[in-house]
């Protein structure tokens, strides 16, 4: 609503502005403020109801004044009485407690309106009024003003509103369980819908009126039945609970590890996205899915979805949708190269630029996802026919929702249903109208053209030919137009793609620009998917298979051995930047000091005495950590002991029926009598043998402590290195169990004169309050020069008399130093690893936290190595490897 | 005291053709190996055409062959043979390796490192320039015959630490490293041993190659080119390419109902 500005208007906000700077200047301020929020906003009346509520507060002080000038225009740019009542009758209850109880609960109401939640709004002022109408003693008021609004501003903004509805409920049986349920909705309970959490809510009060405890106990989740309840209540999936399921599939299907992200993590990239109905988005590196699913009421339903979404997601990865490349598109179809560089300054991915170069570029990207997408369901139906025909009966039933609620024509949103899903469907001969049959013949002549192996520059090639035909039917809008429908909002976003691929977009370039400038041609596409996949670090290897393709594709002779010498004269590293490899100087430090060699892969030899290694303890630190983590883990605790007792060697292995041994076995004796009376051949296995059971077995776990452990793992509150400390706690219960000997050590490093080797159990250390608190006192540090803290590690193992010595090496990813980066620092590592094995001492590598890579093959060598994508499988999984490698 | 007829060499002989797609060249290191009498060692995953490449070797060379699957209770004695009573009688009974060592044929020692480790020394003195046998008990010493050969297969990376061949053993053969095929000529053998149709085949061993790319998510192995074939032959025989893929394929493979989920999810996709 906008009314005139009326002189007498400004003069009350300069009145009531210096009425209330003569008290305190900030209320001055807020008031002037509020004032200028409202004029032209509000009638007359209410402009003067504003004036005359401050000259009431007035009254009181200018702390209250300050706050109501602050909040009070928000309540009245909603013209709703019933708001403004509300808002009045909340006031005054909680100004009943004093003038402490307003400013953080009604804060987060104003915050709440000016974010377009109202219903949430008023939900929080019932809360209020209910809350603060009831007897609370000082403190306790003291401590819900803080609260309240706490944990509201943490509710889940969709499910706000019906959440302060039951934490009202909830109070007003006992204020006492505010904190439980809160703690509950955390726990599980914020997935579930209004009328599940009421009913979880109604069973939990229920208990409230013989056990306060219980009840608080229920809403919690502490209790084993509220959790059962929970469960059955649940409709809605979180993303959590698929992630790691999904991207084992992404793993499988792909060959390498595409990361899943919660949608919100897009951040203001997904601004004009059609946010309800946008349930993926995907940029070429990561997949971006929303953090729960509740389409369906059936739990199963929405997990399907999810899976769905990523099959699909997976097609356009697998099928090279985001690997459009300018090059081949001259190629194909002759275009000038530059076309929509000049209009945008030759920003953006060469997929942006191309659609920059039609008028609607809007119009041309949305044709494009038209298009690509058919491209994707027939290539999917070349390969897959399995998932071509449960992809068909989602669409069928979203597309059919969709007709049914809207009858609007918009062309793409038709296109998209008849050429990218196509769908034959009479409505939209209907709402199309005349010039429908024609258009959509010519398209699907054109699709026609897609053959199975087409690439994504064919569908670039079709928005060209379609694109006058159809702009002429839509017309040129005044405005930009909201996206247009598509099942679960699916679309191609080049900006998103653009985003992600900048940096290996840039690199590429250059790289190609080199390359050319030798006489190598190569795509600027494969290049940077190459430097997506390498993360960052390709090597001349993969750039020769690269060139010797791309000369293949374009016909053009190129013979391996002069690629191999253009390549060879090509220094990789300095082009990409990769070396900084100055010799950084030796610091004071205390411990014992150990130089090394180390492998220098271009010149194929070793560097003597090239890094510097500083072996000491690590310092304790009194934390209850080792107590905390068994006692979390009792059940897990118990269960690994189970599994290792049976490695435990018995002592002595009765060995029966025996060839020879100790003493007879009666029952083979009896056997044999038998047998012999019966004239057949008998066994000549009559003996129990005694042998005895020994395991010889040393193993020393290796840590990496490298800044990147700080990193949190996804969809949970601990950082990597935390969950691995887990795991290490609950393998030194295990190996108590076994007695195998064992140390930990871990290693960082800050270039090659400054590795630190941290010891924090060794081989004669017994397992002691000592040990716990270092193993407590591990923390992220530096790099990781892995070949250095290898060469150390198995000096340290080889000197420990043992039948198999084993080095367990504990990682997050990739050896990465300053001036040890890429293939350089993998070649190192294995040589490291070569020189242990010579030393018979096996090694292991276990990566946690990154998916399967093949670069992972060439450190520590193939089937010498497990990958942990989700690092909280580590802890089960560290005893499954090491029973499988020290199993008799 | 008596000595048991050796079996006759025929029934270790392979008269037919045994079906075999070569990879590459191990078919002429084989025969260059048996030329020369130097034992082979046969390394790569399960299921990947070891076993069937000996018997294609012994059916090319003319040669019988004796094949031995190793555990943890075999001992030398089953290996080189042992004395029974029969009546008031003690008999001589010859071990796969004695015969194979007397007739000449090809001895396969399959999955070599599951025997105890006792077993591997009396193969000793037959992969060196003695080409020996000593049977303790008989107190004799057995020349082999021209044209025996061992061959043992080995399985590297899965096996336990414990388990691992000894150097002394492993520097006494030729090795041949197997992998599972390209999957061109994976999808040939899938359709040539199954009699699936070639696409079915292709899907087959497309829904192989994810799998492996999953290996690290706990799996142990891939999965084999037998494991394809198998399903394919149930789908021969009427089974749905599913119901198939499930039984012959996922629930061998692991244990883990969410990894069987994410196989389901991909045989589902491919049929």
């Amino acid at each position: 609503m906008r009314v005139p500005i009326h002189e007498w208007e400004v003069d009350l906000l300069v009145s009531q502005t210096i009425a209330a700077l003569t008290m305190a200047t900030s209320f001055g301020e807020a008031v002037a403020h509020g004032f200028l929020r409202l004029l032209g906003q509000v009638s007359p009346e209410q402009l003067h109801g504003y004036a005359r509520r401050l000259d009431e507060v007035r009254r009181e002080g200018a702390g209250l004044g300050q706050l109501l000038a602050a909040y009070l225009p928000a309540v009245l740019l909603r013209h709703d009485d019933a708001l403004l009542e509300a808002f009045e009758a909340t006031l005054a209850t909680l100004l009943s407690k004093g003038v402490y109880t307003v400013k953080g609960p009604l804060g987060l109401f104003v915050q709440l309106l000016d974010r377009g939640e109202a219903d949430a709004g008023v939900a929080l002022l019932d809360l209020l009024e209910a809350c603060f109408a009831l007897p609370l003693s000082y403190n306790r008021s003291i401590y819900m003003t803080q609260f309240i609004p706490q944990a509201v501003a943490g509710f889940d903004p969709l499910r706000r509103s019906f959440q302060i509805g039951q934490l009202k409920r909830v109070i007003q049986v006992d204020h006492h369980l505010a904190e439980p349920f809160v703690e509950g909705l955390a726990a599980g309970t914020t997935l579930l819908s209004a009328a599940a959490l009421t009913a979880f809510v109604s069973r939990a009060l229920n208990r409230a009126a013989t056990s306060a405890e219980g009840a608080g106990r229920y809403l919690s989740l502490a209790a084993h039945r509220a959790r059962a309840f929970c469960r059955e209540l649940q409709t809605t999936v979180p993303l959590t609970e698929v992630r790691g399921q999904l991207g084992r599939y992404l793993q499988a299907r792909l060959g390498y590890s595409v990361a899943i992200h919660d949608m919100a993590d897009l951040g203001g990239a997904d601004d004009h996205m059609d946010r309800p109905r946008t349930l993926v988005a995907c940029d070429g590196r990561y997949l971006f899915l929303p953090k729960e699913l509740g389409l369906y009421e059936q739990p199963h339903r929405n997990r399907e979805v999810y899976t769905l979404l990523v099959k699909l997601e997976a097609a356009c990865f697998e099928f090279g949708s985001f690997d459009f490349d300018r090059q081949r598109m001259h190629q194909l179809s002759g275009s000038p190269l530059d076309r929509g560089a000049a209009r945008d300054g030759a920003v953006g991915s060469d997929l942006e630029r191309f659609l920059n170069g039609f008028p609607q570029p809007d119009l041309a990207a949305g044709l494009f996802t038209v298009f690509e997408h058919c491209r994707l369901r027939l290539a999917v139906a070349a390969r897959y026919p399995g998932l071509a025909r449960e992809t068909a009966s989602f669409m069928e039933q979203a597309v059919a929702e969709e007709l049914a609620l809207d009858s609007k024509s918009e062309i793409l949103k038709l296109l998209y249903i008849t050429v990218a899903l196509g769908m034959v469907d009479e409505r939209i001969h209907r709402i199309a109208g005349d010039n429908w049959p024609l258009l959509l013949q010519w398209m699907q002549t054109a699709v026609d053209r897609l053959v199975p192996g087409s690439r994504v520059e064919a569908s670039a090639a079709l928005v060209r030919s379609a694109y006058p035909s159809v702009e002429a039917r839509r017309g040129r809008p005044a405005a930009p137009r909201r996206p247009f429908w598509t099942p679960f909002g699916r679309r191609l976003r080049p900006d998103l793609i653009y985003r992600a691929t900048a940096i290996p977009d840039r690199m590429a370039r250059r790289v190609r620009q080199l390359l050319a400038s030798r006489g190598l041609r190569v795509f600027q596409s494969d290049l940077r998917k190459c430097f997506l996949r390498r993360q960052g670090t390709p090597e001349n290897a993969d750039l020769r298979a690269l060139i010797l393709a791309a000369h293949t594709e374009l016909n053009l002779a190129a013979s391996a051995s002069k690629i191999r010498l253009e390549l060879a004269e090509l220094d990789l590293d300095a082009l990409l930047d990769r070396t900084s490899a100055a010799a950084l100087p030796s610091r004071s430090m205390s411990g014992t000091h150990h130089r090394y060699p180390e492998w220098d892969a271009h010149l194929g030899d070793y560097l003597m005495g090239h890094t510097l290694v500083r072996e000491r303890r690590l310092p304790e630190v009194s934390d209850p950590l080792y107590r905390r983590t068994v006692d979390r883990h009792t059940g897990l605790v118990a269960r690994i002991r189970h599994a290792f007792e049976l490695l435990k060697p018995q002592g002595l292995k009765l060995l029966r029926p025996w060839r020879e041994g100790d003493s007879f076995d009666y029952r083979a004796m009896l056997a044999f009598a038998v047998d012999r009376k019966a004239g057949c051949m008998p066994s000549d296995r009559l003996y129990v043998k005694r042998i005895k059971h020994q395991r010889d077995v040393a193993v020393l776990l290796l840590v990496d402590l490298s800044r990147s452990t700080a990193n949190q793992v996804q969809g949970a509150s601990m950082s990597v290195l935390h969950v691995t400390q887990t795991a290490i706690i609950l393998f030194c219960e295990a190996l108590k169990i076994v007695g195998d000997r064992f140390a930990i050590a871990g290693f960082s490093s800050s270039g090659r004169l400054d590795v630190d080797y941290l010891r924090i159990k060794d081989f004669d250390d017994p397992l002691d309050h000592q040990t716990k608190r270092r193993i407590a006192a591990m923390t992220p540090m530096r790099a990781t020069r892995m070949g250095a803290a290898i060469r150390h590690a198995t000096r340290r193992l080889a000197e420990i008399p043992a039948g198999v010595r084993l080095l367990l090496i504990l990682g997050d990813g990739f050896p990465n130093d300053t001036g040890y980066k890429g293939m350089r620092a993998i070649a190192d590592t294995r040589r490291a690893i070569q020189e242990a094995h010579a030393r018979r001492i096996y090694t292991r590598g276990i990566t946690v936290n990154i998916g399967s890579d093949a670069r992972l093959d060439e450190l520590y060598g193939r089937a010498h190595h497990t990958v942990i994508q989700d690092v909280r499988d580590l802890p089960d999984r560290l005893f499954e490897i090491y029973g499988r490698l020290t199993r008799t | 005291m008596a000595s048991a007829d050796a079996d006759a060499p025929v029934s270790h002989r392979i008269t037919d053709e045994p079906y075999y797609l070569s990879i590459g060249n191990e078919v002429s290191l084989f025969e260059a190996a048996a030329r020369s009498a130097l034992p082979v060692m046969l390394k790569g995953p399960t299921g990947c055409g070891k076993t069937r490449f000996v018997e294609y070797m012994a059916w090319r060379l003319g040669r019988p062959l004796i094949t031995v699957a190793c555990h943890e209770d075999l001992f030398a004695s089953d290996l080189i043979g042992r004395y029974l009573l029969k009546n008031d009688e003690t008999l001589w009974l010859d071990g796969p390796l004695t015969q194979a060592v007397r007739m000449g044929a090809i001895c396969y020692l399959d999955e070599v490192v599951e025997a105890r480790k006792d077993t591997t020394v009396v193969i000793h003195p037959l992969t060196d320039n003695r080409r020996t046998l000593f049977i303790d008990k008989r107190r004799e010493v057995i020349p082999a015959t021209a044209g025996f050969q061992l061959v043992i297969s080995y399985n590297p990376g899965y096996q336990s630490l414990l388990k691992d061949l000894k150097q002394s053993t492993r520097q006494r053969f030729v090795a041949l490293n197997f992998d599972y095929p390209a999957a061109h000529q994976e999808a040939e053998i899938v359709a040539r041993e199954s009699g699936v149709e070639p696409n079915t085949a292709q899907a087959l061993v497309r829904l192989g190659g994810q799998i492996r790319n999953i290996r690290e998510h706990g799996l142990t192995e891939g999965a084999s080119t037998r494991l394809l074939i198998y399903a394919g032959q149930m789908m021969t025989q009427g089974i749905s390419p599913a119901d198939a893929c499930r039984v012959a394929i996922c629930l061998p493979l692991s244990d883990d109902e969410r990894l069987q989920e994410t196989l389901s999810e991909l045989v589902d996709d491919l049929f």
